[in-house]
């Protein structure tokens, strides 16, 4: 059964609103607009040329995007690499200022494999080891210029080896 | 011929029994057998401790001592051959364990070992670490911890095995004190190394408590910090590591950037994921770029002018910084409605936050953004922390059972709620209380992996009171 409840105050107005609409007038012009289509249909054929090079680009996108590889299946940055290379960047990397992505590559890794992802811890050189306080503090090694090696190193950068 | 094909046969099933075996590891959750004795608590209550009290404190840094234990490992002769060896060790059944080999092993880690025990009494530890590298940021020392942990766990059982408890706990304490100190870095790999140390020594816990007259070490556990390696800080630095390696991208909203330097994001940002190895040989990446600005810019735009931009404000910014602005826009959504679960306990947060990982992965499916390669694996990371509070949870309740079996004539209870002498804590991973059995005489407590994380991270105690 269909409800003949009065009208409330919100809807009397919105009855109003609709009630005072007038059809808008119809800003097509027909004989202009069979005119242009007819124009349209007899367009020179250069004219093909940026639909063309258009559909040419929307393939290209199109296989692009179709064959690209997803992203979150792909392994990605030498994932597959040791850490320890990750740790290690090359001399190449090291001079073009950017995020290297270890710590991203590093966190995957042991997320999904633990912590056996983790470097081997590092091993001093073995000419490290031996550097006890005699011979840091004892006297300069009798070498050719009885210099300490940092002497010379300093003294090499500052005026040259002279040899 | 014969004799090769037996042996290939052999091969072959010998290769698919390792196989399965492996698979079975896999699927099997960790079982554990432990023969106890009754004891009641420690008189005093707190006679032995896991984490340093107060009075064993010395104000300080740990951090620049735990540097130290890894310099002076890194100079002990032949140590990545010792550290293999000790992991090896470790790996053994207590039953098995070469008692001579061990103690040689650790014998030459002494020194650096002396460096970790020093680094536990610190009352502080700031790791100081260089956040403004961001993602380039490395952690030079935690494979050496990690392996000093392994060393100290090995000292540790040697002292269980030989009855000097106090010992024993002496080096469980530095232990669980280092998990702690390296749960303080800032990073969700630290935070799963320290989870890890502490595990380790939650596994001494397992064999001390085994060994005849072995103190009850459920206050000892009870006193341990809650959620030692909780990943609520690390998934704040997480969220902002973005911005600290790409400063620029901060004010990005606000500020026209040049081409150029949108360009030099886009192409950091490219190698950071892969998607550019940056070798002068991947001629690729510049049209995968142009293909993906041409996809991009149009979404970008509609996604603009439906939060309010003007198209004149689009327009007078460059194409790579609208586009950089509809990624940033649409990852913060996804990492802040995944990262907000970081702040609740497991037990409270994991159905949401599968939910969240889900609907995330549903997206990333059908919706391409750079950015979704930098988010970590929520799921995984916030349940290792919790595995480890969990696993103190189990032993917990063992000494619970322990402290029981002392009141009640050597029996196990029926159920845990049949334990009054001291409260048994619930399961961390779920809220709720473990599964318990008892069967043939013997308790069994189930803490299974959850839906999602492969079954060998579940746990089962299997506890026994010997006689």
């Amino acid at each position: 059964m269909r409800n003949h409840e009065p009208l409330n105050a919100a809807d009397r107005e919105l009855e109003a609103a609709l009630a005072g609409l007038q059809p808008a007038h119809v800003a097509i012009d027909r004989d202009r607009l069979m005119f242009q289509a007819g124009r349209a249909s007899v367009q020179p054929k250069g004219r093909g040329l940026w639909p063309v090079l258009s559909a040419g680009l929307a393939a290209a996108l199109v296989l692009s995007v179709a064959t690209r590889p997803d992203p979150a299946q792909t392994p990605r940055l030498a994932a597959d690499l040791a850490p320890s290379v990750l740790l290690a960047p090359s001399s190449a990397a090291e001079a073009t200022p950017d995020p290297s992505g270890d710590y991203v590559t590093l966190r995957r890794e042991v997320l999904q494999k633990g912590l056996a992802a983790l470097p081997d811890p590092p091993a001093a050189p073995v000419a490290d080891r031996h550097a006890d306080l005699e011979t840091l503090l004892g006297p300069p090694p009798q070498n050719r210029t009885g210099r300490w090696p940092w002497e010379s190193n300093i003294l090499d950068k500052l005026i040259g080896d002279p040899s | 011929m014969k004799a090769i094909l037996c042996a290939m046969t052999l091969l072959a099933s010998t290769t698919l029994a390792i196989g399965q075996t492996q698979n079975d590891q896999q699927d099997q959750p960790r079982i554990v057998e432990l023969a106890v004795t009754p004891a009641a608590a420690p008189v005093p209550t707190l006679k032995y401790r896991l984490a340093p009290g107060v009075l064993d404190q010395t104000a300080g840094n740990a951090a620049l001592l735990y540097n130290g234990a890894a310099l002076e490992a890194s100079a002990v002769e032949g140590i990545q051959t010792l550290n293999q060896t000790v992991a090896d060790l470790l790996a053994k059944p207590a039953s098995e364990l070469d008692r001579g080999q061990a103690k040689a092993a650790i014998d030459q880690l002494a020194g650096p070992l002396r460096y970790v025990q020093l680094a536990a009494d610190r009352s502080e530890c700031h790791w100081d670490r260089p956040l403004s590298q961001g993602f380039a940021m490395h952690l030079p020392e935690l494979s050496s911890l990690r392996a000093l942990a392994r060393a100290l766990a090995l000292r540790a059982r040697l002292a269980a095995l030989d009855g000097r408890f106090d010992d024993a706990v002496d080096d469980l304490q530095t232990g669980f004190a280092m998990a702690g100190h390296i749960a303080e870095g800032p990073t969700v790999i630290e935070a799963l190394v320290a989870a890890a140390v502490g595990s380790l020594m939650a596994e001494q816990v397992e064999q001390l408590v085994q060994t005849p007259n072995a103190p009850n070490l459920y206050w000892a556990l009870t006193a341990l910090p809650d959620q030692m390696a909780s990943m609520s800080r690390p998934y704040q630095y997480e969220m902002a590591l973005l911005y600290l390696t790409f400063p620029k991208l901060r004010d990005i909203r606000t500020h026209t950037m040049t081409a150029d330097e949108c360009d030099a994001i886009i192409d950091a940002l490219a190698r950071l994921i892969g998607m550019d190895d940056g070798s002068a040989s991947d001629s690729g990446w510049p049209i995968e770029k142009t293909l993906l600005a041409l996809k991009a810019y149009p979404e970008a735009k509609r996604h603009l002018l439906d939060h309010g931009w003007t198209i004149e404000r689009i327009e007078a910014k460059p194409v790579q910084q609208i586009i950089l602005i509809y990624y940033l826009d649409d990852y913060e959504r996804v990492q802040q409605s995944l990262a907000a679960w970081s702040y609740l306990p497991y037990g409270q947060a994991s159905d949401g936050m599968r939910k969240a990982v889900r609907e995330f992965e549903t997206l990333r499916a059908t919706h391409f953004n750079p950015f979704y390669s930098l988010l970590p694996a929520l799921e995984r990371a916030l349940f290792l922390s919790a595995k480890l509070d969990r696993q103190i949870a189990a032993l917990r309740t063992v000494e619970a059972l322990r402290l029981y079996a002392a009141e009640h004539d050597r029996r196990l209870p029926e159920s845990l709620a049949d334990v009054a002498e001291a409260p048994v804590p619930l399961d961390p991973v779920t809220g709720r209380p473990f599964a318990y059995r008892l069967e043939n005489g013997r308790a069994i407590l189930d803490a299974p992996a959850p839906q999602g994380i492969e079954p060998k991270h579940g746990l089962r105690y299997i506890v026994t009171i010997s006689r």
